[in-house]
C-alpha cells in the first residue's frame, strides 16, 4: 500500500520542491537543493525502502510542507476529525435506528413512506451544496450558528463554543449515513419481524413494542454495525468535502492539501493511519457482533 | 452692537472648536481590539526561506526587513533607520534602529542581519538566493551598522530588502541548526509589531501585541487572528460577521461586497501584487516561432472582452507587456493589438498558415487550471474565429507548472506574473535567454533575443531612475512588437475589509497587506492604552 502511494504520487506531475519554490520563480539550483535535502531525488525504490524502514520503528517521516513530523501533523488534526466523525456516527445511529425500527414496525404507514422518501433524498443530496445552503441559512441569514471553523475568534475553546460549531458539519456528515442506516434497519427489522421466534414471542403474549425492541431489533442491528464500522475509516479521513465547506480543521482537509502539495510523506502517513483505523474498526465490529448475537462466538 | 458681535465671534469660535474636537475624536486612533483575517494555511513560519504568498501576510506582522516599500516601490525605513550609498554605487551602509529586541527579550543587532543574509537568505530563499551573484560581502562593523558590498552596481538592490525578500531572523535561535526544519519555524520569534502566540494547524494563527515594539505607539491592536479558509467559505464567514479582513477573494466573491455598507473593496495597499496575465506561447514550436502568427493571435484575442467577462472588470485589458502600476518605467506607447479578426486572418494567410478542411488553420492546445477556466473558454472561442482550433487541457496547477516550465512540453499556457517591486525582479525573468531554465515561473516561451538581454542588463546597472525608465520603455516597445507572450490583463485584484470598524489600512506601502497590523485600529477601542 505504501509502495502504491509513493508510485501514484511520483506519477503525478510536479513535486514538493516545485511547490515549496512557490509562485515567485526559483532557479534550478534551488529545486536541486530542496530535492536533495528531503531525498526527493532518490530513486523511488530507495524512497519506499527508506520510508518502510523508518515506519517500522514508528517514524513516519517529516513533512516539509507542514514543517513538522508527519506523526505530529496527524496528531494535531486527529481530535477535530474524531469529534466530528464520532458525533456524526452517533447521530446517524440514534436517529437512523429509531426511525428505521419505527418504519419497520409500521410498514406501509405514512411515517414509513416519509422515512423512505427522506432517506432517498438525503442519500442523493450533494454534500457540498447542502453544506453551503445550511451555512447561508443558519449562519449568514439567521445568525444562529457560526459559518465555519471549530472555535470562535474571541474567547474560543469552551464546550458550548465547540458544540455550536459542531452542529452544522455533524448534521451534514451524518445525513448520508442516516439515510443508509434507516434503510438497512428497516429492511432487517422487517425481515426479523417475520421470523419464527418473533411469532413465538407474540404467541406468548408479549407487547408489540417489546417484541420489536427486545426480540427483533438486536438481530437486525448486525448489518447496521457492519455499515457504521465500515464507514469509520472513511469518515475519519474521508470527510474532505464537509471539512472544506465548514472550515473544519481535520484530517480530510490535510489529506486534500497534501495531494495538492504533492506531500508524499504526509500522504503515505495518512493512508497508513486510515488503514490502521479500518483494521481497528473491523475488530470492533467483530466484538459488537458477539455482544449482539452470542451464537457468533461459538461457531 | 459691539457686544453682540463679540458674542457672535465667541459662538463661532465655540462651534469651530467643538467641530474640531469632534473630528479629532473620530480621526484619533484608538487602542485595543482583535482583528480577524481570512487567509490560507501558511505552513511553517520562516519568511527567510520562503516566498509563499500565504505565509508572508502572517510573517509580515511578526518580522521586519531592513526597509519597507511604499506605494511606488521606493524604500522607507524599517529595521534600518537610514542608509548611504557610496559614489561608485557598490557599497550600501545601513544604520539600524537602536534598542530593538527580539520577542524573547534578546537584543537585536547587526550580527542577526549578517547571519540571516550569509546563512539563510542568500542560500535558501527561493528568490533572494539569486542575489548571491550580486552581493560580494555583508559586514557588521558595529552593533548598529551593516555594510553590503556589491560586485557591480545594481539599481534595484534596495527593493530586495523588505520582509518579503529580506526578513531578518534571530541568529541566537537559528545558528548551527538547519533553517529548513528548525522547530522554531512553528513558533517564530521576530522583531515585529506582533508576537506569535499559537498555531492550530488547519485552523488559525494567533498573534498578540508586542508591547516593546521599537516603533513607539504601535501597534494599536491587541490581537491578530488569521483563520484559514478557501475563498467561498471566507465570503460566507465575512457575510456572517465572523471575519474583518478577507485578503484573497476571487472575482465573484469580491463583487458581491461592492455596494455593501461599511465594507470597503479596494486594491490600495496591494500594489506589490500588480500583475500581468499573459498567454504564453511555446516559441520553439511551429507555428508560434513565426512572429506574424503571434501578432495575428494578439489581434484575434479581445482582451477588453476577456477583462470584462472573465475578470468582471477587476483587472484591465493589458496595454503593455509591463504592468501600469510600475509607473516610473511604464509606457502604453507600444504596438497595440486592438481586436481585429480581419487583420488576424490576413496575417495568418501571409504567414502561410492557411485554412484546411472545416476552415481550420492548425490545431493547438492550452494547459491551465480551474482558476483560468472562463479565460480558457474565451481564448478557445476567439482563436477559433480565425481558424485556430484549441484543445483545452484542464489540470491542476502543479501539473501545468511542470509541463510548461520544467518539461517545456506545451503549446500554450498562462501564468499570473507579478512584476513588483522592480522590473528587474518580476518582469525580466519572463523574457531573457539566461532564464530559459528548468524551474517554475521562468522564461517558458523560450524567446531569446540578445538585444533584449543586453538592454535588461544595462537597465540593472543604471542608478538614475529616469534613465532606467527610458530603457524599460524601449524594452516594452520591443517586446510588444515581438509578442513572445500575449499580455491579456493588467491589475491587482481587490481585497476586502470591514471599514465601519477598522481604520488605518492602506496608508503606506505596496505590501500593506503584509503590514497592516502595525497601523490599523478599531473604532470601538479605548482612547488610551490601558
Amino acid at each position: 500500500m505504501t509502495a502504491a502511494t509513493f508510485a501514484l504520487i511520483s506519477a503525478a506531475p510536479g513535486d514538493t520542491a516545485q511547490v515549496l519554490a512557490g509562485q515567485a520563480g526559483a532557479d534550478p539550483a534551488y529545486l536541486a537543493l530542496i530535492r536533495e535535502r528531503f531525498e526527493l531525488d532518490r530513486p523511488l525504490r530507495y524512497q519506499i525502502a527508506s520510508y518502510l524502514g523508518h515506519a517500522a520503528r514508528g517514524d513516519l517521516g517529516y513533512s516539509p510542507v507542514q514543517g513538522r513530523p508527519v506523526r505530529s501533523a496527524i496528531a494535531a488534526r486527529l481530535p477535530a476529525s474524531a469529534l466530528l466523525a464520532g458525533t456524526a456516527l452517533a447521530l446517524a445511529t440514534v436517529v437512523g435506528v429509531s426511525v428505521g425500527t419505527f418504519a419497520a414496525a409500521h410498514r406501509g404507514g405514512a411515517i414509513d413512506a416519509a422515512a423512505s422518501i427522506m432517506s432517498l433524498l438525503a442519500y442523493s443530496l450533494p454534500v457540498f451544496w447542502l453544506g453551503q445552503l445550511l451555512v447561508a441559512l443558519f449562519a449568514v441569514r439567521l445568525h444562529w450558528l457560526p459559518a465555519g471553523g471549530m472555535r470562535a475568534a474571541d474567547e474560543p475553546g469552551g464546550v458550548a463554543d465547540v458544540a455550536r460549531h459542531l452542529v452544522l458539519p455533524a448534521v451534514t456528515l451524518s445525513l448520508l449515513l442516516v439515510a443508509l442506516v434507516v434503510r438497512v434497519t428497516r429492511a432487517a427489522t422487517a425481515e426479523a419481524l417475520g421470523e419464527d421466534y418473533v411469532v413465538a414471542a407474540r404467541a406468548k403474549g408479549a407487547a408489540e413494542a417489546r417484541v420489536v425492541a427486545i426480540h427483533a431489533l438486536p438481530n437486525a442491528l448486525r448489518p447496521v454495525v457492519t455499515i457504521l464500522t465500515g464507514y469509520l475509516g472513511l469518515v475519519l479521513t474521508g470527510s474532505v468535502l464537509v471539512e472544506t465547506v465548514f472550515v473544519w480543521p481535520g484530517l480530510g482537509r490535510l489529506l486534500y492539501d497534501s495531494v495538492l502539495a504533492r506531500d508524499t510523506p504526509m500522504l503515505a502517513g495518512l493512508l497508513l493511519f486510515s488503514a490502521v483505523v479500518v483494521v481497528l474498526a473491523n475488530i470492533a465490529a467483530d466484538i459488537l457482533y458477539r455482544v449482539l448475537d452470542p451464537r457468533t462466538g461459538f461457531r | 452692537m459691539k457686544r453682540s458681535r463679540a458674542l457672535v465671534v465667541l459662538l463661532l469660535a465655540l462651534v469651530a472648536t467643538a467641530g474640531a474636537a469632534d473630528s479629532a475624536t473620530v480621526a484619533k486612533p484608538r487602542h485595543g481590539g482583535t482583528l480577524v483575517v481570512a487567509s490560507g494555511d501558511p505552513g511553517p513560519l520562516n519568511p527567510a526561506i520562503s516566498s509563499s504568498g500565504q505565509m508572508h501576510p502572517v510573517t509580515g506582522e511578526i518580522f521586519n526587513g531592513l526597509v519597507r516599500l511604499d506605494r511606488h516601490f521606493d524604500p522607507t525605513p524599517d529595521l534600518a533607520t537610514s542608509w548611504t550609498v557610496s559614489k561608485d554605487g557598490k557599497t550600501y551602509t545601513f544604520r539600524l534602529a537602536p534598542n530593538v529586541k527580539w520577542h524573547d527579550g534578546q537584543p537585536f543587532s547587526s550580527a542577526d542581519v549578517k547571519y540571516t543574509y550569509d546563512e539563510v537568505l542568500l542560500k535558501l530563499h527561493p528568490r533572494t538566493r539569486t542575489l548571491a551573484d550580486v552581493i560580494e560581502s555583508v559586514r557588521a562593523p558595529s552593533k548598529n551598522v551593516v555594510v553590503f558590498r556589491l560586485k557591480q552596481r545594481y539599481a534595484p538592490f534596495l527593493t530586495w530588502l523588505d520582509e518579503d525578500n529580506g526578513a531578518i531572523l534571530p541568529r541566537h535561535l537559528y545558528q548551527g541548526t538547519d533553517p529548513l526544519t528548525n522547530p522554531v519555524n512553528l513558533r517564530p520569534v521576530g522583531t515585529g509589531p506582533f508576537k506569535f502566540e499559537s498555531y492550530a494547524p488547519g485552523d488559525r494563527v494567533v498573534l498578540v501585541r508586542n508591547p516593546d515594539y521599537f516603533k513607539k505607539g504601535y501597534p494599536r491592536l491587541d490581537k491578530l487572528i488569521f483563520r484559514f479558509m478557501a475563498s467561498a467559505q471566507a465570503a460566507q464567514a465575512f457575510d456572517a460577521g465572523e471575519i474583518d479582513v478577507y485578503m484573497f477573494p476571487n472575482g465573484p466573491d469580491a463583487i458581491r461586497f461592492y455596494d455593501r455598507k461599511g465594507v470597503t473593496v479596494t486594491e490600495r495597499g496591494r500594489e506589490g501584487s500588480a500583475r500581468i496575465v499573459p498567454l504564453i506561447l511555446n516559441t520553439k514550436r511551429k507555428p508560434f516561432d513565426d512572429v506574424r502568427v503571434r501578432r495575428a493571435m494578439a489581434y484575434a484575442l479581445d482582451t477588453t472582452f476577456i477583462a470584462r467577462t472573465a475578470y468582471a472588470g477587476l483587472l484591465k485589458p493589458a496595454r503593455s507587456p509591463l504592468t501600469r502600476f510600475m509607473s516610473w518605467a511604464y509606457t502604453s506607447k507600444v504596438q497595440q493589438y486592438t481586436h481585429n479578426t480581419a487583420r488576424a486572418n490576413a496575417l495568418l494567410d501571409d504567414a502561410g498558415v492557411r485554412r484546411g478542411s472545416g476552415g481550420v488553420r492548425f490545431r493547438t492546445s492550452l494547459i491551465y487550471d480551474s482558476s483560468f477556466a472562463r479565460q480558457a473558454e474565451l481564448i478557445k472561442s476567439e482563436l477559433g474565429d480565425v481558424g485556430i482550433d484549441v484543445d483545452l487541457k484542464l489540470m491542476d496547477m502543479n501539473s501545468w507548472v511542470r509541463k510548461l516550465y520544467l518539461e517545456k512540453d506545451f503549446d500554450m499556457g498562462y501564468t499570473n506574473f507579478t512584476h513588483p517591486p522592480d522590473p528587474d525582479v518580476g518582469w525580466k525573468r519572463i523574457y531573457v535567454c539566461s532564464n530559459i531554465v528548468e524551474a517554475p515561473f521562468t522564461n517558458g516561451s523560450q524567446y531569446c533575443n540578445r538585444d533584449v538581454d543586453k538592454l535588461f542588463d544595462q537597465a540593472a546597472t543604471v542608478l538614475d531612475q529616469r534613465r532606467r525608465g527610458d530603457i524599460y520603455r524601449k524594452l516594452q516597445r520591443k517586446l510588444a512588437g515581438d509578442v513572445p507572450v500575449i499580455p491579456l490583463v493588467d491589475g491587482i485584484g481587490p481585497w476586502i475589509f470591514r471599514s465601519s470598524e477598522w481604520k488605518g489600512f492602506g496608508n503606506a506601502g505596496s505590501k500593506e497587506q503584509f503590514f497592516f497590523g502595525e497601523k490599523v485600529w478599531w473604532t470601538k477601542g479605548s482612547e488610551r492604552r490601558g
